[in-house]
Formats: C-alpha cells, structure tokens, sequence
C-alpha cells in the first residue's frame, strides 16, 4: 500500500471546500454580470456590485471563468492538471482583487479636485472601508489554494 | 576583430549582447524581439572589438526578412569571430546551425545559453566532450543573469576554424571532403548527441500544467481575457492616479496661471496665442482658458499633452507590457489567436507587431519583419498604422472620451479584421503556415524590466515632445493665418455630410499628422455631441498615420507603401462614413 501524501487525504475537505468556493463565485460573477447589463447599483452590507460595462461586465466574466475553473479542477486535486485548475481559478481571482485594490489605492492617495495635493489621513483610510467588490471579499478564500500547491511540492520532494 | 552573435530566435542572444557591451538593446521572451543588427563593442584585451546583434535564424537558408538579414550579416563579414549561442535544452537543433556556420569557414565558438532551463528539463550536456569533438570551446552559459559570459570573453582569442570532415573523423566516421547535405548533417549530429548528451526523464511540473492551460483554446481564452483586463485596469487606474490626481492640478492650477501672467503680450497677441492661450470666444468676449487642453499654446497643451497625460499611460503600458513579454505570455497569446488571425491571412506572431502597435506604431512597423511573406508584411504594415491607436493616443483618449474607448476600441479592431479579410482576398501572395516554439514561463528580472521600460519610455519622450510643440506651433500660425478655416470650409462638404463631423475638425486632422494624441486633445476643445465626438476620435485614428510612422512605412515597405496610402484612403471613407451612417440609423446623431 503507498503512502498518501497530506494532498490526498485532505482530498474530501478539498474538495467540499472548492465547490463551495467555486459556487459562491460563479454567483457572484453571474450577479456582477446582471447588475452591468442593468445599470443598476446593487449594494448589500459589505458587499458592493460595481454596474459600469468594464468593472462590472468584463470583471463579471472573468469571475464566472474563475468559478467554471474551480468547479471542473476540484475532482482529483492531488492530481496535477486538476491542481493546476484550481491554482488558475485563483489566479483569476487574484488579477480581478489585485486591480480592484489598486483602483482603491490609486483613489485613496491624491487629495481631489478641490482639495490639497494629497488625501488626508481620514479620506485615506476611509478609502479602504467597506463595502468591497466580490473579488475582494472571494481574496482570502482563494488564497488556500497556496496551501494545496506547498503540499503538492512537498509531496514531490518527498518522491 | 569582429564578433557575430548568432543563434535561433530567442535564445538569449539580445542578453547576451547586452552582457558582452553593456548596451541597452530590448530582450523578451519571445522569438523575433531582433529583427535588425545592431552594433555595439566590447573589451578585448587591450583592445574595443565590434559585436554584433545578428537576427536569428534556424539556419543559413533564410526564411523571412529577419533570417536574410542574419545570413546577409554573416556573409558580409567574412573573417568574423562568431558566438553561436544555442539553447541547451534543445541543443541539437542549435547544433545544426553552428555546423553550418563551421562549414562556412567561420571561428566559432559556442554558448550553451539558458543551462539553467536544460538542467530544469533534465537535459545533461558533457560541455567539455562536445568541445573536444567540436574541436571548439564549448562554454555553459545563463545570459540573462551573466553566469559563464566572461568566460567566452576569455576563450574568444584562441578560437580557430574546424573543419567540418575532423569533427566526423571524431565522432569515428569516415571524413568527407564535400559540404554536408541537410541529411549527413543531422546524422553527425545525432552522433555527436549519443556521445554528449543524455536525455534524462522529464516530469511535467505544475508550471507546465498552468502553462498548457494557458495555451489550449478552452481554457485559454478565459486567461487572455483575464489578463487583458488586468492590463486595461491597471492602465486607467494608473493614468487616472499621475493625470487627474496630479499633473491637472501641476498644469491648470499652477503652470498656465503663471505663464498667462509672465509670459508677455496678453490675450489677443499673435505670439502668447501661439505659446500661451489662444481664448475663446464667450458671451462676444474674448476670454482665457483655465485648462490646458483648451489653451492651445506651445507651452501649454504642446507640454499638457505629452507629459501630463501621455507620459504616464505610455509608462505603465510599457511596464504591463514588459511584464507580459519577459513572463512568456506573449508566444501563447500569439498561439491562441493563431486560427483567429489566419482567416485574414497572418499567423500568430502578427500579436507582437499588433501589441507593439498599442505602445507606439513606430517599433511595430520593425516588428512586421518576423512576419515570413510580404504579402504579410504588407497587410500587418497597413493594418497598424490604420486601425491600431498608438499608446499615446489612447492615454488622451482615456482623458476625453472617458466613457466612449470602448466603443472606439471596438470599432478600430472590427476594421482591422474586416480590412484584413478583404486584403487577404485581394492581395497576390502565400500566408504560410508556421510552427511557433513556445519559451518556458521565466520570472522577470527587475534589471530587464526596468530598462526595458526606460529605455522604451525615453524613447517616446524623445519623439513625442518635439512633435507635439512642432505640431501645436504649425496648427497654431495655421489658425492665425486663417488656413484652418479655409480649410475647414473648403472641405465641410465632406466632414459634415460624409463622416458627420463638425468642419473645424480640419485642424486637428492637420495637427493628427504630426501626432495623434495632439489631435485628440485638440477635438476636445470643438464643440460636438457625443457621437460626433467618437466619429471624429475614429477619423483622427483611421487617417494618415503620423510622421514617424510614415517614414518608416516608406522605408519598409518600398513600393507597397503606394498600397498601403490606397488602403488608408479607402479605409477613412468606407469606415470613417460607415459610422456616421449607423448613427444615422440609430437615430443618435
């Protein structure tokens, strides 16, 4: 009998976790899809829908993609494409928070039209305040894909 | 003493240049970043000896414009010392060409590049024992951080030409006296691998598996879709931080007050108009302008323009660029849209000359040499300089029609795909296929990028200023002299009742020949609506390319250049009119 590696006895957990990931995701970009094509602003306690054609509409689609990738890769994740799968939902997801924060960053640091040259500390940190777009809220959620890939090498340095 | 750089396309040949000169030339990850030689020299002994920047080539038997350049340079310098730089993870290909190159007479020497790459993929090369069977120094190397490079410096001096019938005598076969046809060629190379090299197994890594995800259609297209995002976002965020966040307030707040009262003269003098404000009319007085775009002045928009709003766009268009470049994206985005871009008669690799276009047209133009036909060559030259904003363009773009890019983006690539359909029809020549080598996915260095974006963004500065002060001068003394209305009335007929657009576009069209995101910035100051704002916006992209484009055009091009200006011209008027007609449908004039 082989020795699992902690990959594949963390298989089921794994996988419950990713398809309820990957269905929150796929929501969320289906909603952030319909929202664009509506026009209408859709804000709900933390959470908060961009409607422009760009953010909300491109951004959506992408976010759909990312879910479809987290849903066909959760089957066998010990197995490298299905991992790879995996690992590209959230790179997905990563490329759509890291320019929704970037976005914020860029906001929070100059002072305005009419204000000085830059944001004072209050403008500052209250451009980091909630609500967030989903990809924000969906960040912390992808990232324990970093956890699949260290025991996916750990494995191999074992082998 | 000259030093040839010879080798395939992308095997490092551009790093190893700059490592060998201290030059800055542009190296990706990509195949046909050189599509040029270019010179530079480096210490030898006591002494400067002149290298050279070879295009590459497969072998001595060119197959587009970059490998006649390559063969060109080879044989034009008879006696030169050549570094044949082969990519150790797939050396026996290199091999063939450096054995050609023997054959030819030439001392050679030769650099296992990207070692690190082959020890990666399990590929064991005995440098020393193929050195002895060469009878050549045979040297490891990894350009793109230094490793090995002086080390072919120290060799260069004592290398001498081999002849090709030792090297079969060492490999334990009778010599030939004659040159090797293709198929002996191969053969003493598969000898020479079965005594040097060992092909170990290779496991497919989770890299790899992301790469090929990357590649194939299914799951590709989300990627490229994906990433462009990433890279039009961090573009508008980026420009909208430097232009809105701060150079409007360094430029309307602070630059034109002080010029408007120290500069001499003062509303109504022909020479503050021309440097300063021209004003405009409000309520029958003659008012002046509170923002530079509106100003007009030399000092004023001609500085606005290409470092308060172009400077930053081309900066962060040139780093995501840079970026997606030096990871290995772009060959897989050249694969992916291969199919696409066959319906119209080129292959994959028109991705680079068309993204380079995106910065600036000029570099792309150079860029359409990797393309194998000049049917191709032709077609890509007329497509980028009609249907494909420059970088700098659309960073005004960004600032004026804010809400309407898309649209125009959209619009400009439908006409290259539609524009590129009919030409593949109509124009004599082969589209052949090609097959594309795809790089590993590398990690950029913060050297490489870094210069490459200096070194891209200087160069725009270098252009764009003096053509945008040039261009504001000439469309200024123009309006003083009353050209631009004549103009403008001579030919209303036409702008009014074909494109849709108001007569005073005259001017900007004037100024677009110069440089388009000028020409842009002036369509903000006429009075329009919305859509006759993107028709103009299109007009000023479709029209003439601008000066520096047109040079090149004409120096590439030859004689197809007369082709590309009848397309250009057939262009403006069917796709220039065409949406003036679907506004006109629409009902949205």
């Amino acid at each position: 009998m082989t020795k699992q590696n902690t990959l594949e006895k963390n298989n089921d957990f794994y996988f419950v976790y990713f398809l309820i990931l990957g269905l929150i995701t796929l929501v969320f970009g289906i909603t952030d899809l319909i929202v664009a094509i509506t026009g209408s602003e859709y804000s709900l306690g933390v959470l908060d829908i961009p409607n422009d054609g760009f953010r909300g509409g491109w951004g959506g689609l992408v976010i759909i993609f990312a879910g479809v990738f987290y849903l066909s890769g959760l089957k066998n994740l010990h197995e490298i494409h299905q991992l790879a799968k995996v690992m590209m939902g959230s790179i997905l997801l990563w490329i759509i928070a890291g320019t929704d924060i970037f976005a914020m960053v860029a906001e929070s640091i100059p002072g305005g039209e009419d204000g000085g040259w830059f944001n004072t500390a209050r403008g500052f940190w209250e451009a980091y305040a909630p609500p967030y777009t989903p990809a924000v809220l969906l960040l912390p959620f992808s990232l324990v894909v970093i956890s699949c890939i260290h025991e996916y090498y750990k494995k191999q340095e074992e082998e | 003493m000259k030093v040839l750089l010879m080798g395939h396309p992308n095997v490092g040949k551009s790093a190893f240049f700059n490592r060998l000169t201290g030059a800055n030339v542009i190296e990706s990850n990509y195949p046909g970043t050189t599509v040029d030689y270019t010179k530079g020299y480096m210490r030898l002994g006591k002494r400067d000896v002149e290298v050279i920047d070879v295009p590459g080539t497969f072998s001595l038997e060119p197959k587009d414009k970059a490998e006649e350049v390559a063969v060109k340079m080879l044989r034009e310098n008879k006696g030169a010392y050549v570094i044949c730089v082969i990519d150790a993870s797939k050396i026996k290909r290199g091999l063939y060409l450096a054995l050609e190159i023997i054959e030819e007479g030439y001392p050679v020497i030769i650099a296992l590049n990207m070692w690190d790459v082959a020890i990666d993929k399990n590929v064991d090369v005995d440098a020393t024992k193929l050195g002895e069977i060469l009878g050549l120094p045979v040297v490891p190397t990894i350009a793109i951080s230094g490793e090995g490079v002086s080390a072919v410096i120290s060799r260069l001096e004592k290398i001498a030409p081999v002849q090709v019938g030792d090297i079969i005598k060492r490999t334990g076969d009778a010599a030939v006296d004659a040159r090797l046809e293709p198929d002996e060629r191969w053969r003493l190379i598969d000898k020479i691998s079965e005594k040097t090299i060992r092909f170990g197994e290779y496991k497919h890594t989770l890299k790899d598996a992301v790469g090929d995800l990357t590649i194939r259609p299914l799951t590709g297209i989300p990627v490229a879709i994906a990433v462009l995002y990433g890279f039009w976002s961090i573009f508008g965020s980026f420009a909208g931080l430097c232009t809105d966040g701060f150079l409007v307030k360094i430029f309307d707040g602070h630059w034109l007050p002080w010029l408007q009262g120290v500069f001499p003269g003062g509303l109504g003098d022909w020479l503050y108009a021309i440097m300063v404000d021209a004003g405009h009319i409000k309520n029958g007085v003659l008012v002046a302008s509170d923002n530079c775009f509106e100003s007009f002045g030399v000092l004023t928009s001609g500085l606005f323009v290409p470092i308060g709003v172009v400077l930053p766009a081309i900066f962060i268009f040139y780093l995501m660029l840079t970026l997606l470049e030096d990871v290995g994206y772009m060959p897989r985005l050249a694969v992916l849209i291969d199919t696409v871009l066959h319906k119209i008669g080129l292959h994959g690799y028109a991705i680079v000359p068309s993204i380079l276009a995106l910065g600036c047209n000029v570099p792309a133009v150079s860029a359409t040499r990797i393309l194998e036909t000049k049917k191709q060559r032709f077609m890509m030259m007329t497509l980028l300089a009609v249907f494909i904003p420059c970088g700098a363009q659309i960073g005004i773009m960004q600032d004026v029609i804010p809400n309407s890019i898309g649209f125009v983006m959209l619009y400009l690539f439908a006409g290259y795909f539609v524009f590129g359909f009919i030409l593949n029809k109509v124009v004599p020549g082969r589209t052949p296929e090609i097959l594309m080598d795809v790089p590993a996915y590398q990690k950029p260095t913060l050297y490489n990028v870094g210069r490459k974006v200096w070194m891209r963004t200087s160069g725009f500065l270098k252009v764009a200023v003096p053509f945008v002060l040039l261009g504001s001068l000439i469309v200024n003394i123009l309006y003083l002299l009353g050209t631009i209305d004549w103009l403008g009335n001579v030919l209303a007929p036409m702008f009014e009742g074909w494109f849709g657009v108001p007569k005073e576009t005259a001017g900007p069209l004037v100024a677009a020949f110069l440089r388009k995101d000028l020409a842009v910035a002036q369509l903000s100051a006429i009075h329009m609506t919305k859509y006759q704002m993107i028709s103009a916006v299109v007009l000023v992209s479709i029209y003439f390319p601008c000066i520096a484009t047109f040079a090149l055009m004409l120096k590439e091009g030859g004689k197809t250049f007369l082709g590309s200006l009848a397309v250009l011209l057939a262009a403006v008027f069917t796709w220039g009119g065409l949406l003036h007609l679907l506004w006109k449908l629409a009902g949205v004039e």
